[in-house]
């Protein structure tokens, strides 16, 4: 699989929506511009341009999806599966990831300034849907010169994203991989959103939203990523990962951290503030509590449509639990839609979507090559 | 058409029922070498059900459609007729529920294809009678204790099902593939495939 070569990428941007008709009409009915979408592509746009896999990212991450920044020794959140010869082979694929609307990696979001005031726009940025999010995707996409998509792939939030796509344009896309995720968020993962948001809004240092000439709200948005993480687990990774270890080898009788399990979280909770926007969080969250093309939503929309599905679950997923995929796919099934699902054995939790590589690979490798030869 | 002398017997005879183009579910469709010779002998367009994630992967690199589900628990997502055939190929002994699962196939497929290991052959019996212990046999070769078989059928009780259950038998054929089977196919068949449909 490993190809040898370094794969240096760069962030691109794509701004419009800078006059007031060239604006994005959100599903709010608000009026919103410009608008700045960070995004990274890997490999090469055929002369058809019917070779584009979009692919989604979760949540907390951005448009890095694969290769290196120059100088920087960390590979982008997918790279086992982005790549020359790799699953999402783009040596054959053109291959485009690009930060959400609302996110605080390089698109317009929260955090970005708002030109008519001087000052970040805060809790004066429009709230949005994933419905808006594939909109704003497909302008991007379409400055790319590409108007029909390959594939469209991601995990989590990143699937739903996949999924809004295959319910609002589907005779644009020939296949969707939705990996651990659901078509529809379920009171579950809408309660665990609640919370993080809520340990945000009730910091002191949030303000309203309107924080950015002070202190962040960091407390909040530690705790709020502490609450994902464990949701991001299973127990028997957290037994095989932590165990009952002592970080400094004795109980302290105090309320100090004592196990290995709670400087995990404390850790990934501190790295995360330096990188994220607490009302980036806040936004994007909210939209996924909205998202649902559950049903007819979907499946109407897929009639007659040549459209592929390749569905992925995991067995310890508790967040986002095969039993959802399932739903789905049994809808999707009495539709008649050609449709695969592969419910992978992992003890990983959620994260098995980022670790179970070599599994992922094998299915959406032979998949797309299917997709390839019926297209 | 051509049948090549590679096949297995079961997937030869299999490939003779089965029409070209036509629609097919295979339910406990293992690794999907069955389906993989239909699709590319008789252009039939398959789709698999298995439990195994192993076999699910399996059949998606062999360019099949495959759902990782448990055919005993998924049939009632599919219409009436959606397929011209459903094949349970040596799955119905494994099946917690065999008779919700021919009545379901019955209702998603025009017909169904069923193949099963012949618990009335005569090498069986003469081991039970003989030993006293439970057959081992070329068709039936796992001991009692790790057996995937759940039910253990002759070839005499499914026709007594049908009858009982107003199915029409469309095709039977046996294995060995002699005189001698075709005069007591209950005694001397060590595998059986019958094609049935339910009789409006």
């Amino acid at each position: 699989m490993e190809s040898g070569k370094t794969e240096i990428v760069e962030k691109k941007y794509f701004t419009f929506g800078e006059s007031e008709k060239d604006k994005i009409k959100l599903e709010t009915g608000r009026k919103f511009g410009p608008v700045t979408i960070a995004y990274e592509t890997y490999g090469k746009l055929n002369k058809k341009k019917n070779n584009t896999i979009l692919i989604q990212h979760t949540l907390t991450m951005d448009s890095h999806a694969a290769g290196f920044y120059e100088g920087e020794e960390k590979a982008g959140w997918w790279d086992g599966l982005i790549g020359p010869g790799k699953a999402f082979d783009t040596d054959k694929f053109f291959v485009v990831c690009s930060n959400v609307f609302g996110g605080c990696s390089g698109s317009t979001g929260p955090s970005s300034l708002n030109q008519e005031t001087g000052e970040p726009y805060g809790a004066g940025f429009p709230f949005f849907t994933s419905k808006d999010l594939v909109r704003i995707q497909r302008r991007l996409l379409r400055s790319l010169n590409i108007f029909k998509l390959f594939c469209v792939a991601g995990g989590s939030m990143g699937g739903m994203l996949a999924l809004q796509w295959a319910a609002d344009f589907p005779g644009e896309i020939s296949s969707v991989i939705p990996v651990a995720t659901a078509w529809k968020q379920s009171p579950m993962q809408i309660a665990f959103s609640e919370i993080g948001r809520q340990s945000i809004i009730k910091d002191p240092k949030w303000k309203g939203g309107n924080y950015y000439n002070s202190a962040k709200p960091d407390t909040g948005l530690v705790l709020a990523r502490m609450i994902g993480h464990i949701t991001y687990m299973s127990d028997a990774s957290m037994e095989k990962k932590f165990s009952r270890n002592l970080k400094n080898g004795k109980l302290s009788f105090s309320f100090d951290t004592d196990f290995e399990v709670e400087n995990y979280l404390h850790y990934r909770g501190e790295s995360f503030v330096d990188r994220f926007d607490a009302n980036s969080f806040l936004y994007i969250s909210r939209a996924l509590n909205y998202f649902d093309v559950s049903e007819e939503k979907l499946t109407s929309r897929l009639e007659g449509e040549n459209i592929k599905f390749l569905v992925i679950s995991f067995e310890s997923d508790w967040l986002y639990p095969a039993r959802q995929s399932e739903e789905m796919v049994h809808h999707l099934m009495s539709r008649n839609i050609d449709t695969s699902y592969c419910r992978i054995p992992s003890s990983y939790g959620h994260d098995a979507f980022l670790l179970e590589i070599e599994e992922e690979s094998k299915l959406i490798k032979n998949f797309l090559k299917r997709v390839e030869n019926e297209n | 058409m051509k049948i090549d002398k590679e096949l297995r017997s079961d997937h030869r005879l299999i490939l003779k029922l089965v029409g070209p183009g036509s629609k097919v579910l295979d339910l406990g469709c293992g690794a999907g070498k069955l389906m993989e010779t239909l699709s590319k002998k008789k252009g039939v367009d398959c789709t698999g059900i298995d439990r195994d994630p192993t076999m699910v992967a399996e059949c998606i690199s062999r360019q099949l459609k495959v759902f990782n589900l448990d055919f005993n628990k998924c049939l009632q997502s599919f219409k009436d007729d959606s397929f011209d055939h459903v094949l349970i190929h040596n799955s119905l002994q494994e099946s917690r529920y065999p008779e919700k699962v021919i009545k379901e196939a019955l209702r998603v497929g025009k017909n169904v294809v069923i193949g099963f290991p012949n618990f009335g052959y005569i090498r069986g019996r003469a081991q039970l009678f003989f030993t006293g212990k439970t057959p081992v046999t070329r068709a039936l070769s796992e001991e009692w204790y790790n057996t995937r078989n759940l039910r253990f059928l002759t070839i005499s009780d499914f026709r007594g099902y049908t009858e009982k259950n107003n199915i029409h038998i469309l095709n039977s054929s046996f294995s060995p593939d002699n005189l001698i089977t075709l005069i007591n196919p209950n005694l001397f068949a060590e595998h059986a495939i019958f094609m049935i449909r339910a009789n409006s």
